[in-house]
């Protein structure tokens, strides 16, 4: 018969790779991004070096921003949102992970707006969301491996409030940009990757 | 007597030798020799250097260490370019950063500016608005010399003196 210890790590384990999927979405957006030549990304956090190192190889230059951070030191949404102050037309993608999850709508609408006068004509949107009762807490950030496997990675300093979208909430969000693809993962991850005019 | 004038010497020596050790915080930087700016120290201009350089103070200006490491501690305040072999940041830093290795940023860390390297550490939590390239090995490579665009005018003048002297036959 296991011990309690021996029950608990079971259990450890079993979270733990619940947090762990291979990413299709990255397969195909890392190769649609190897195909730009000097290629500008922009990811608005939260701030993983795993996920820079990942990118870094396939882009001239990562530009990282991190909102969460921003937010969960109670800075006000609209300064933070004001303060991507980079020039219209700059990148060719931005990776926005699961931050629509933590915005209310009229922040999430603001949001957009920045984006897409960010992105260049063609440029693509990465989003991920999960699943109603699945791994929203601890916030997490997504670490990308070098086998397109994504780790989720708990953010215990970030502390920001949750609005669970479903996948037509997802779409009307982004009705001004075009769905490409879009996964869904047992461990209650969705992939969602959107492309601008 | 004599043996607690001793001790006291001993303690006090001990005193005067601890600031200079500074294994506290040094960010990867072990046996080589290194200078410490302290917290109140200010400083407004260019730092060359040829040893590490661990900063608690403030600096304006601009930091040129190529093959040394750089700390900027969580005292300190730097608003320079810096060029350096690697860099660990801990305290805030406005500027661009060129380095020939790895840039640490920890969590205590307040960055804004540019990253070229050729890997980077980022500890969850550091505070940042960046932009982080890649010091790719081509980069590193000097770049073939140009011709000089004057010796073909001086090879031109020359033709074009020796044709209208004749000495040349057009044509030929």
């Amino acid at each position: 018969m296991a011990t309690l210890t021996e029950q608990n790590e079971r259990i450890h384990t079993v979270i733990h790779n619940a947090n762990i999927y291979s990413s299709r979405m990255m397969r195909s957006y890392i190769s649609w991004l190897s195909k730009r030549r000097n290629a500008c990304i922009l990811d608005l956090g939260p701030v993983c070096d795993d996920t820079v190192n990942f990118f870094l190889p396939h882009v001239k230059k990562i530009f990282l921003y991190d909102v969460f951070l921003r937010l969960s030191r109670h800075q006000d949404t609209h300064t933070v949102l004001q303060n991507l102050d980079y020039k219209p037309n700059s990148f060719d993608a931005i990776h926005l992970w699961d931050l629509i999850n933590h915005l209310e709508s009229n922040n999430t609408s603001l949001l957009l707006k920045v984006c897409y006068s960010l992105l260049k004509p063609g440029g693509s949107v990465i989003i991920t969301a999960y699943d109603e009762f699945k791994n929203r807490i601890p916030l997490n950030s997504f670490a990308v491996n070098k086998n397109y496997q994504v780790v989720l990675r708990p953010q215990h300093h970030l502390d920001l409030p949750y609005f669970h979208r479903n996948n037509r909430d997802i779409s009307l969000i982004m009705s001004q940009f075009n769905l490409c693809n879009s996964y869904v993962y047992k461990c209650g991850v969705r992939e969602f990757y959107f492309r601008r005019d | 007597m004599l043996r607690k004038q001793k001790d006291e010497f001993e303690r006090n020596n001990q005193e005067y030798q601890l600031p200079s050790k500074q294994e506290s915080f040094t960010g990867g930087v072990s046996d080589n020799e290194k200078t410490v700016i302290g917290e109140h120290i200010s400083i407004d201009g260019t730092v060359r250097a040829k040893e590490d350089l661990i900063i608690q103070g403030s600096l304006k200006g601009a930091m040129e260490l190529d093959k040394h490491h750089i700390t900027i501690g969580h005292k300190g305040k730097v608003e320079a370019d810096i060029q350096a072999e690697n860099i660990t940041i801990s305290g805030t830093l406005n500027g661009n950063v060129t380095v020939h290795g790895k840039v640490e940023i920890t969590k205590e860390a307040n960055f804004t500016g540019t990253i070229k390297a050729k890997s980077i550490a980022i500890e969850d939590g550091a505070y940042i608005k960046a932009s982080i390239e890649m010091q790719r090995e081509e980069d590193k490579k000097p770049k073939p010399v140009a011709k000089r665009p004057i010796d073909a005018v001086v090879i031109a003048q020359e033709t074009t003196k020796a044709v209208s002297e004749n000495k040349v036959p057009v044509g030929q």
